[in-house]
């Protein structure tokens, strides 16, 4: 199994408004089922005017599972398609995000941010900086 | 202004240092180690200044150096104002500072102020198997009742760790030469041949000291250790609070009952060995302040080619189990695991921005951001209410398979 976790940290590099998400009482969300329950996951994206999250479901034959995004609000089909966007990226070149992919760099160093692609958090003392590996080849997207 | 830059430049004003004596610069690891630091001020001072003394947590270092006229100049290293920090109550009609609203100050400091600050001598060590454990890890139960001990401004902490090379004789020989007033041992599963092998080296020597067993080894064989050195004290939670508490103890500030999470032997009755296992009630204390660790065994770590965990492997709310060992002026990943842990609290915590998103038909969801907050809600007005815009069926986005 492919261990998709690596998505979230993903979004939290390349999608603005990226958050987490909890949730008081029991909302109901229209379209979206009960918050927090079905097909929501602890992580969205919320910027101007639009709400979008993860969603998933089982393939018919049991195989896997298929991700989709849902999206509320202002210019919600753009919102969908931006995180459609960003998982079809993640497909291509962050399923295998090697052991070695996390660096830090102290404030007063010069991380090398050319040549590869990188995922930068500023953190208190320094810079949080993921390498991602190239695009793999070969990619069959069935959907 | 850097900690550095605080000894040198005002430090030396306020000392009052005769011309042509300067305070020497010390290097980026002394501040790190709060009696390396001290040994490199005092030496260089001899006979220009009186008695040196560093203490408090390495986010918050004071530098006492006492002037030839026998008053003290107190540097706060961090910047803050003396008047921000949490004195213990033994500072109370002992230590005054002339101007706690500046880190740096004259104060006045009598001979019970300056006992307390040097004494006891804490020697804490960490005991591994090496052979068990080749890649060494930052030594993190240590380092946390090191920052414990030295929050409480009361004497003076030493660390050593066998992951780090230290090997039981040379340990007995560090106790021989110089025996602390407590000794402090972290024992994990594994390591009871060399607990055993230290206590009994401990307990021959003419004057032990104190001597607080803690990890998850004693907590095992809690009972097994009191049997066996009836003078030895366990730490049964994580140790920083009785560590604090075993320290004013020592200066015969409460009784033994009073120190939090310990275990020890009590009185022989009917000719027996009663093993008490006695404990205080622990006490509430504020941890949330206390999550930073000590770093002095941090430089040691990475030249044995040892790793450490990172805060900063929490990025933008998602968390990671990362390892890091260093690589130049950087730090490089050997291992990350998908793991959960909350954000920094307290010190070195930073507060995130959140905001409450109202449900139509009840209930609310929250939004919170680490990283890149937007100045306002980004979800106004009943956005929530309408359909959504696609949804997991019908239309899902299938990805590769591979």
């Amino acid at each position: 199994m492919t261990p998709w976790s690596d998505a979230y940290l993903w979004l939290a590099g390349f999608a603005p408004g990226f958050c987490r998400l909890d949730q008081a009482g029991d909302p109901q969300l229209a379209g979206g089922g009960p918050v927090m329950k079905v097909g929501w996951y602890p992580f969205a994206v919320a910027r101007d005017g639009a709400l979008s999250y993860l969603a998933v479901r089982d393939l018919p034959d049991g195989s896997g599972v298929e991700f989709g995004a849902v999206a509320y609000g202002h210019r919600a089909e753009d919102a969908a398609a931006d995180l459609v966007g960003h998982l079809r990226a993640w497909d291509a070149r962050g399923r295998d995000l090697p052991q070695d992919a996390f660096a830090y760099w102290p404030d007063g160093t010069m991380p090398p941010l050319r040549g590869t692609l990188l995922s930068v958090f500023p953190e208190r003392h320094g810079t949080a900086i993921i390498t991602w590996p190239p695009e793999r080849t070969g990619i069959q997207a069935d959907g | 202004m850097s900690a550095a830059d605080r000894l040198l430049e005002r430090l030396r004003q306020a000392t009052a240092l005769a011309a042509g004596v300067s305070i020497p610069v010390p290097g980026d690891l002394d501040f790190l180690d709060p009696q390396r630091l001290r040994r490199s001020l005092e030496a260089p001072l001899a006979g220009a200044a009186g008695r040196v003394r560093v203490a408090g947590t390495l986010d918050r270092r004071l530098a006492f150096i006492e002037r030839l006229d026998g008053r003290w100049a107190a540097a706060d290293l961090s910047g803050a104002p003396h008047g921000s920090r949490a004195w213990p109550q033994w500072a109370d009609g002992h230590l005054r500072l002339d101007d706690p609203g500046s880190w740096l100050s004259l104060a006045t400091l009598d001979d019970h102020a300056v006992y307390r600050l040097s004494r006891p001598d804490v020697q804490l060590v960490a005991l591994y198997h090496p052979e068990n454990f080749p890649l060494p890890r930052f030594p993190l139960g240590i380092s946390d009742v090191a920052r414990a001990a030295r929050s409480t401004l009361l004497g003076t902490v030493r660390l050593g760790d066998m992951q780090l090379g230290l090997t039981l004789p040379e340990l007995a020989g560090q106790l021989t030469a110089r025996v602390p007033d407590i000794l402090g041992i972290s024992a994990t599963f594994g390591q009871h041949d060399l607990m055993t092998g230290l206590l009994d080296i401990v307990y021959r020597l003419p004057r032990p000291p104190v001597v607080i067993a803690g990890g998850s080894l004693t907590a095992r064989n809690e009972a097994i250790l009191l049997e066996r050195y009836p003078g030895l004290l366990v730490a049964r939670g994580g140790g920083e609070a009785t560590i604090e508490a075993l320290l004013a103890h020592w200066h015969g500030d409460i009784p033994l009952e009073q120190v939090p999470g310990l275990g020890y032997a009590g009185a022989a009755r009917g000719g027996g060995l009663v093993i008490a296992r006695r404990t205080a009630r622990p006490v509430n204390r504020d941890t949330t302040s206390d999550l930073l660790p000590e770093l002095d065994l941090l430089p040691a770590t990475f030249a044995h080619g040892g790793v450490v965990q990172l805060e900063g492997s929490r990025m933008n709310g998602v968390t990671r189990s990362v390892a890091f060992r260093k690589d130049g002026s950087h730090l490089a990943s050997t291992s990350a695991v998908t793991c959960g842990f909350v954000p920094m609290q307290g010190v070195g915590g930073q507060p995130e921005a959140f905001f409450q998103v109202p449900v139509p038909g009840g209930g609310r969801i929250t939004l919170r951001y680490e990283d890149n907050a937007p100045a306002g809600s980004p979800l106004t007005g009943d956005i929530l209410a309408g359909e959504p815009a696609s949804r997991p069926r019908p239309g899902p986005v299938s990805l590769s398979r591979t």
